[in-house]
């Protein structure tokens, strides 16, 4: 290491603080000791003087101890329904081989469509070498994507007087095992008005998808190798069986059942991004909302939703794949702002584009018409 | 984050930490011994209360809502005291302060309450030592931090709990959380902690923060409370109560050759006017002398008589007068000036009655040069005037006692008539604190010819006028008389009891002379069981060492112990160095000159080579630190973020070292696994608990960097 890089990194600070309002309490306190003290010259205001000066230093010393050492590990879930509050849970280790931590607050702060958001967890004791979970808590007022941006760890320990915090380097040089990358989708919060007002369910039926494809129901599609996440229900041990499978020097994995898909149960809910990008912010979200009311609703009933979007040069194109299952319309409908260009992200859910739409789906823009219709 | 005080139930335990903390600020004020007794009691009143109405939560909280309330009415009640009563400021403040506390500690509910218990706590420590005069003071700060210390975590424990629990924190708190017994132990080991390097920053703020004295709010305002009862004048028809106050007035080290010269008397002042009844000190100019070097005061020529040399650790009184064995000629004190009268009376400035140390050198006789030599003070002029003064009798002629003296003084010298009649004082009369009934138109002809008991005032009284009335000038001298020797500490104590009143006559050729007529016996201490008289000894000892080293603590002692340092430090480095050149010539003997590190040479105190070593030991220690984070920091991060920004990945925050690699993939070309490889041990290493690399692996990532540089290295 060479020297000027030494004394570089002496002179960071890797651990601000903030006086807190009792801190700033007790220092004008102690200056007001010190300053009676200098003009009587009594002895016994300089102990005392002393005695604060040496709780401050105390102060700065425990709670810097405290935060040595942390790494944290967050379990990102998949996604999180907006208005509601999101828990991620967070393993925070300690490091040090004979220092407790304690009184630690965790801080996620993190971006959801360019406004900050703000998530706590309080730990109050992590043993030397141990660790401890805690969950923090977010509440995403909008859906979208809830990018982490900072991990920081804060605590106020001992005397409550400052807060010390440590936060993730901006190199990348966290030592908080966060991936930088994660993050959650917050999906709109459904409707729960829409159920009883939406269209038919069979003015929907998915005519696009009239050819045999794999999914659920009761039909023999085919059989194909076992993958970890089979159902080891499905296996087909007949078939299995002749091709020696599972067993002997030379195993071959076993082969399982695939079914086709009940096409009756399809549904089709078709966007029309002109329709979305011509209403204000807030109606468009209720939209948003009314729309993932109906897929709920309509996968309440039993049935595969599946959505399509006309953009605003006519082209129609299916979201997801139909092998993605149900997360990639919920993903689409966090991320999808028709009014910008890009689609703030959602595009890459889309589909390659129809030669012609589908013949027979529900508009979603017509019903939230007529449900706003009735609501009014 | 703004986190506002709860306001919901504070913890028991932390109440209790909170009451204890109360205790201790009430039993400082208590050893002081300066606040009223009845306040005392309230307090403590208080104090009991407050645990039975914990247990009536309605009741609890009613009190506390009614708080505001009590508060002013205290604080009327403080401003009553100061105003009406003849009670100093700091003393209001103090009864102010155990008023608010005691309402306080009615109702401690809330997390809030708690920490302004604390709070007010601590300013009845700090009211405390405003008032303190021993060492127990010492002893409650020394309870107080640990107390405070512990009461401050338990509330930032709680505080924080109550934020995250939304008002549970009762429950952080409990014995039966697991969670706190586990945190437990680890608080009290860094609550032990705290403690440490709090009383360590005491230590040192008090040794070296500079003592400043600048007196720019301090006045009778903020005199101290210690009232002694010495006055500048005496009423005869009155007296008598002062000499059974054990209080302790000053105590006096005596140079051990001098012990036996020293009769025990401490001189104060002079009172040379009478009427009859009262003795009063007539007004005279004064001289302010000021010090010829850090703090000495020659204030006349030592004479070639023998000395007495004091070092007095003085209370604060009620007079700036400074006492001293008979003629104090050198005074060795930390003020700007000192003011000094024609009579031999020296003191500090009329406001300046502070608890102060000095030494003083004093003349065992007075001899015939007037007290100051240059000055004013030294023409004849002032000089007659005391020796005229000193000769003044009341207008009603006390012919008995004109009569008496004639009849007892006899002819001879001065002296020798002198002599006589102090004699006859001491053979007819006898010593008694309770002299009986006073006659209010000549109480010393009372003393003298009916009732033949009295105190030394009486004694003193009436040998002063015997003299006038035989044309001799005399005047009474007010001090102190005690030989109460401790002898734990090797020194005197003057206690209030030994207040002293005695005789100076004037004679010439050998001016003022000291006599004493009264048969008081000197005090030599109390008698009684052993242990129990060396165990007030130690702890008087104790109390002078907390004056001494605490209490007496000056800039001339902190420059002392600087050089001090200094000095042991220099012994110190050049031990090393011959240490150092012991080692030296033990291996091979090689011509290495330790000279050469010191670049002032020889005269340097500062320990060079202890300075050196510790330094390069501090280098050595965060260097490894630095380095093994370093390492823990991955090595080839640095150089890889560095290629792929090369390659057009600009960095920013938030973006991964994987999108970095993703961005740049296609200018990297071939490198493009490389650097995804790379990327991917990266992460494993970072956020694999326990992943480390192999031999191999290593040898894998130099080589996909080296790959890595070379690609870019040729597009560039």
């Amino acid at each position: 290491m060479r020297l000027p890089n030494f004394f570089k990194r002496r002179r960071r600070t890797r651990r601000p603080f903030q006086l807190t309002a009792a801190g700033w309490v007790f220092i004008l306190y102690t200056i007001g000791v010190g300053a009676g003290a200098i003009n009587t010259g009594n002895n016994l205001l300089y102990l005392i003087f002393g005695v604060f000066l040496g709780l401050i230093m105390a102060s700065g010393a425990l709670s810097d101890m405290s935060l040595w050492g942390l790494g944290a590990e967050c379990f990102w879930p998949r996604s999180a329904v907006a208005g509601s509050q999101a828990m991620i849970p967070v393993r925070v280790r300690n490091g040090k081989r004979f220092l407790p931590s304690i009184c630690i607050t965790i801080e996620i702060q993190a971006e959801l469509r360019g406004l900050p958001v703000l998530g706590r967890a309080y730990i109050p004791y992590i043993p030397a070498g141990g660790s401890a979970t805690a969950h923090v808590v977010f509440a995403p007022e909008e859906r979208g994507w809830l990018q982490l941006r900072t991990l920081r760890f804060q605590t106020r320990y001992p005397f409550g007087l400052l807060k010390k915090l440590w936060t993730a380097d901006e190199r990348g040089e966290f030592d908080g095992r966060a991936d930088r990358s994660a993050g959650l989708f917050i999906y709109p919060s459904p409707l729960s008005g829409p159920a009883g007002e939406r269209p038919p369910a069979s003015s929907g039926a998915n005519p696009v998808a009239s050819d045999v494809r794999r999914g659920e129901g009761d039909n023999m599609y085919g059989l194909r190798e076992f993958r970890e996440t089979d159902n080891p229900r499905r296996i087909h041990w007949k078939a299995s069986a002749k091709r020696s499978a599972g067993a002997g020097p030379f195993l071959r994995p076993w082969l399982v059942r695939e079914t086709e898909r009940d096409q009756d149960s399809e549904i089709v809910l078709a966007w029309d991004a002109a329709f979305l990008a011509g209403l204000r912010h807030a109606e468009r979200e209720t939209a948003i909302r009314y729309g993932a009311g109906l897929i709920d609703a309509y996968i309440a009933e039993g049935h595969r939703v599946r959505m399509s979007v006309r953009l605003s040069d006519g082209r129609m194109q299916l979201v997801g794949s139909s092998d993605e299952g149900a997360l990639a319309e919920w993903e689409f409908l966090s991320l999808w702002t028709p009014e910008k260009s890009g689609d703030g992200g959602a595009s890459r859910y889309l589909a390659p584009p129809l030669p012609e739409g589908p013949e027979r789906s529900i508009d979603v823009a017509a019903a939230y018409r007529a449900w706003r219709g009735t609501q009014a | 984050m703004k986190i506002a005080l709860s306001t919901a139930n504070a913890p028991r335990m932390l109440v209790r930490s909170a009451r204890l903390l109360a205790a201790i600020g009430g039993l400082a004020m208590a050893t002081t011994g300066e606040c009223s007794p009845i306040v005392l009691v309230a307090f403590l009143t208080f104090f009991l209360i407050g645990f039975q109405v914990q247990s009536y939560p309605a009741l609890s909280r009613g009190l506390s809502s009614a708080q505001p309330f009590f508060a002013l009415v205290v604080f009327a009640m403080a401003l009553a005291d100061f105003f009406t009563g003849s009670q100093s400021f700091l003393l209001s403040v103090a009864h102010f302060l155990l008023g608010i506390q005691a309402l306080r500690l009615i109702a401690l509910r809330t997390n809030r309450e708690n920490l302004g218990s604390a709070l007010v706590s601590s300013l009845m420590v700090l009211s405390a030592s405003t008032l303190a005069v021993d060492w127990t003071f010492f002893l409650m700060l020394t309870c107080f931090l640990p107390a405070l210390v512990w009461t401050l975590m338990l509330h930032t424990i709680a505080l924080e709990s109550d934020v995250a629990t939304g008002g549970d924190a009762a429950h952080a708190l409990q014995g039966s959380n697991p969670v706190w017994r586990q945190m437990a132990p680890a608080l009290r080991s860094a609550a032990v902690a705290a403690f440490a390097i709090a009383a360590f920053c005491c230590a040192f703020v008090f040794m070296t923060f500079p003592r400043f004295n600048l007196q720019g709010f301090r006045g009778q305002f903020l005199q101290p409370l210690h009232k002694t009862g010495f006055t500048s004048q005496v009423d005869l028809e009155k007296g008598g109560a002062i000499y059974e106050d054990p209080a302790i007035v000053m105590r006096v080290e005596v140079a051990e050759a001098d012990r036996s010269r020293w009769t025990g008397y401490m001189r104060g002042s002079i009172l040379d006017q009478f009427d009859g009844r009262i003795w009063r000190r007539a007004s005279r100019p004064i001289e302010r002398a000021y010090p010829t070097g850090l703090g000495e005061f020659r204030l006349r020529p030592a004479g070639r008589g023998p000395w007495i040399r004091q070092s007095i650790y003085l209370e604060s009184m009620d007079t700036p007068v400074l006492f001293a064995a008979s003629h104090p000629f050198f005074i060795k004190i930390e003020r700007p000036y000192l003011e000094v009268m024609a009579d031999g009376t020296v003191q500090r400035r009329q406001s300046d009655a502070w608890r102060i140390h000095y030494e003083a050198v004093s003349a065992v006789t007075a001899g015939s040069e007037p007290f100051l030599t240059g000055g004013t003070l030294q023409s004849r002029g002032v000089m007659g005037a005391e020796v005229r003064r000193a000769l003044d009798v009341p207008d009603r002629r006390l012919n008995r006692l004109a009569e008496l003296a004639s009849a007892e003084g006899g002819a001879g010298s001065t002296r020798e008539i002198a002599e006589r009649m102090a004699e006859y004082l001491r053979t007819t009369c006898t010593y008694s604190l309770v002299p009986g009934a006073v006659d209010r138109e000549s109480p010393i002809e009372r003393f003298v010819f009916t009732t033949r008991r009295g105190h030394c005032e009486l004694f003193a009284s009436t040998l002063a006028m015997m003299l006038r009335y035989r044309g001799i000038p005399a005047r009474i001298v007010t001090g102190f008389m005690s030989r109460e020797w401790n002898e734990r500490g090797d020194y005197y104590i003057v206690r209030m009891r030994h207040a002293h009143a005695w005789v100076e006559y004037y004679s010439r050729g050998n001016g003022w002379t000291e006599i004493d007529p009264s048969p008081r016996s000197v005090d030599e201490g109390e008698t009684g069981d052993a242990w129990k008289r060396r165990a007030r000894e130690s702890w008087d000892y104790m109390n002078l060492r907390w004056n001494r080293y605490i209490l007496s603590y000056d800039l001339e002692k902190q420059v002392s112990l600087i050089r001090s340092v200094s000095l042991k430090s220099g012994h110190l480095s050049s031990r090393f160095e011959r240490l150092f050149s012991v080692v030296r010539h033990l291996f091979s003997g090689a011509s290495f000159n330790l000279g050469a590190l010191n670049p002032v040479g020889g005269s340097l105190k500062v320990p060079v080579l202890p300075v050196v070593l510790a330094g390069l030991a501090a280098l050595i220690y965060f260097g490894f630190r630095s380095l093994r984070r370093s390492r823990r920091t991955i090595w080839f991060y640095r150089p890889l973020v560095k290629i792929l920004e090369g390659a057009g990945a600009a960095r920013s925050p938030g973006r991964t070292l994987r999108e970095l690699a993703a961005t740049a993939a296609p200018r990297l070309g071939e490198g493009a696994e490389s650097a995804r490889i790379l990327s991917e041990i990266y992460y494993r290493l970072r956020f694999e608990p326990g992943a480390a690399l192999s031999r191999e692996e290593r040898g894998a990532v130099s080589e996909h960097l080296r790959r890595l540089k070379t690609l870019t290295g040729a597009r560039a």
